[in-house]
């Protein structure tokens, strides 16, 4: 099969916002601007860094990168907490921008959003290039003077993610089928989103050096011998323009992180954050109507190994009780070496709106009615306003952040 | 540098129809008068169902973050920036 390049019009457009949480601080405190400055989401010598300005990008500093490690290669770096709700406030306002466009906007993650304008009759009187740099003038004027995105126009969201990614910052481009070549000539394969290093040697092995080669591989080649699956035919429609990328993801797990601030092998002091983790992960389960059947538990070791253990169950797992309890018994076959990270995840979810158990469940309506009333109590008072007894006297405080890229738990992307 | 205040203060703030609603002008802190030049940024955030307002401001010499109680209406200095690492 042979298909062409797609000439349609280009209907897709995708914003990113430029180094999102360093932008948004450097927007707040004028006195940073200019300045390399990074973002982490903990003040530590080891932390990595989760976003990085445009000034400190120049000095070699990004994603991933130690804060330790950048102030060697930026002495004047300035590094600050991640603040969550000024990045929410961003991403809400942002959102809403994008969504008085179409119904079909929709925010990939908290500092990217995608508008599809092929149901909209708004593009018969105006471009997209004006609509885009029209949306780059409201953003400004919402948020600041200093906050910029790059917009991408192409008539898929592949290619409309590619274009957005040029020219950075503050760019808009537009790729269609006259000038596709010319862009992939200009490109390496891991400049393609989706493209890693594993994906890149696989093409590599077939003399698929870079996008151009990508794009000119037959259908068999990528199906059959690079990707092995269906995967191949969704990338030969893709580097053509044609959509393969509309698909939507539903919740699968929810869950928490924490590396701790004291490693320690002793569960009896790790409880405390054990149960403050289990009632953070049941507020966001309850919080969406969910309840789980499985639960996992992970821990980074001393030694760097990470172990895990993970159940299902016939009981649904809905209150914080009950969650620590599992967790807990888990966790107790742990092998004993000192742990540096903590991780909790609920999976399995259904809705918990049918409170009538399965045959043989044992259902406590007690605990599920004593969470619940916790949640009131905490959404009125502020977090940890009421606590279980277990977390009761914890001096340290486990930070609800940004979950990286995520904009699940936001309720309306 | 980042210093941490959390103190309450006085604000004179001026009040407007549109675009940002409510900018802080002028504050009172430790007998001593900061008059604001930029609003940096201004966001809503909750604590429970208080709702608080945090305005983000400079002089030109140092950079200021307000909070707004909108249940007390009282203004809190939470921490003062001079842009330095």
């Amino acid at each position: 099969m042979e298909l062409g390049l797609n000439q349609s019009q280009p209907t897709v457009m995708h914003i990113d916002l430029n180094s999102c949480f360093a932008m948004v601080e450097q927007q707040a405190n004028p006195l940073l601007r200019h300045k390399p400055v990074a973002v982490t989401n903990r003040l530590t010598p080891g932390a990595t860094i989760i976003a990085a300005s445009y000034e400190a990008k120049a000095c070699g500093i990004g994603v991933g990168t130690r804060a330790s490690d950048a102030r060697v290669l930026a002495p004047d770096l300035v590094v600050l907490e991640t603040d969550p709700p000024k990045y929410t406030h961003t991403y809400h306002t942002f959102f809403n921008i994008l969504r008085g466009y179409s119904p079909d906007a929709y925010m990939k993650s908290i500092d990217e959003g995608a508008i599809d304008f092929s149901s909209m009759r708004l593009i018969e009187h105006r471009s997209l290039p004006e609509i885009g740099q029209e949306i780059k003038a409201r953003l400004k004027d919402s948020l600041g003077e200093w906050m910029t995105c790059n917009v991408g126009v192409a008539p898929n969201r592949f290619l409309a993610k590619l274009a957005a990614g040029l020219n950075k910052p503050d760019g808009l481009n537009v790729i269609d089928h006259r000038n596709l070549r010319g862009v992939y000539a200009f490109l390496g394969l891991r400049d393609l989103p989706g493209i890693n290093y594993r994906y890149e040697r696989r093409l590599n092995m077939e003399n698929i050096l870079n996008p151009l080669d990508f794009l000119d591989a037959d259908l068999t080649t990528l199906s059959k011998r690079v990707f092995k699956s269906i995967n191949g035919y969704h990338w030969y429609r893709r580097l053509r323009g044609w959509e393969a990328d509309d698909v939507k993801f539903d919740i699968k797990t929810v869950g928490k992180q924490y590396v701790l601030h004291e490693f320690t092998n002793d569960l009896e002091k790790l409880a405390p954050t054990v149960m403050k983790l289990c009632e953070m992960m049941g507020r966001r389960l309850r919080g969406k109507g969910l309840c789980a059947y499985g639960l996992f538990v992970g821990c980074l070791l001393e030694d760097h190994s990470f172990w895990h253990q993970r159940q299902k169950f016939t009981t649904r797992l809905y209150a914080t009780s009950l969650l620590y309890k599992q967790a807990m018994r888990l966790l107790n076959q742990w092998p004993g070496l000192v742990i540096k990270n903590l991780s909790l995840s609920c999976y399995d979810l259904a809705p918990a709106d049918n409170r009538q158990p399965a045959l043989f469940e044992t259902y406590d309506t007690k605990q599920w009615r004593l969470s619940e009333t916790m949640d009131k109590i905490n959404n009125r008072y502020g977090e940890f306003s009421v606590v279980p007894a277990r977390m009761a006297n914890m001096e340290n405080f486990v930070a609800n952040k940004i979950p990286f890229g995520s904009t699940r738990y936001f309720g309306n992307s | 540098m980042v210093s941490q205040i959390n103190q309450p203060v006085e604000v004179m703030a001026a009040c407007k129809l549109s675009g940002n609603k409510l900018i802080p002008r002028i504050m009172t802190w430790n007998n001593r008068i900061y008059k604001f030049t930029r609003l940096g940024f201004h966001h809503p955030t909750t604590q429970g169902k208080r709702m608080l307002h945090v305005f983000t401001l400079t002089d030109e010499n140092l950079t200021f973050r307000l909070e707004f109680d909108a249940e007390s209406l009282l203004w809190t200095l939470r921490e003062i920036s001079d842009g330095a690492p």
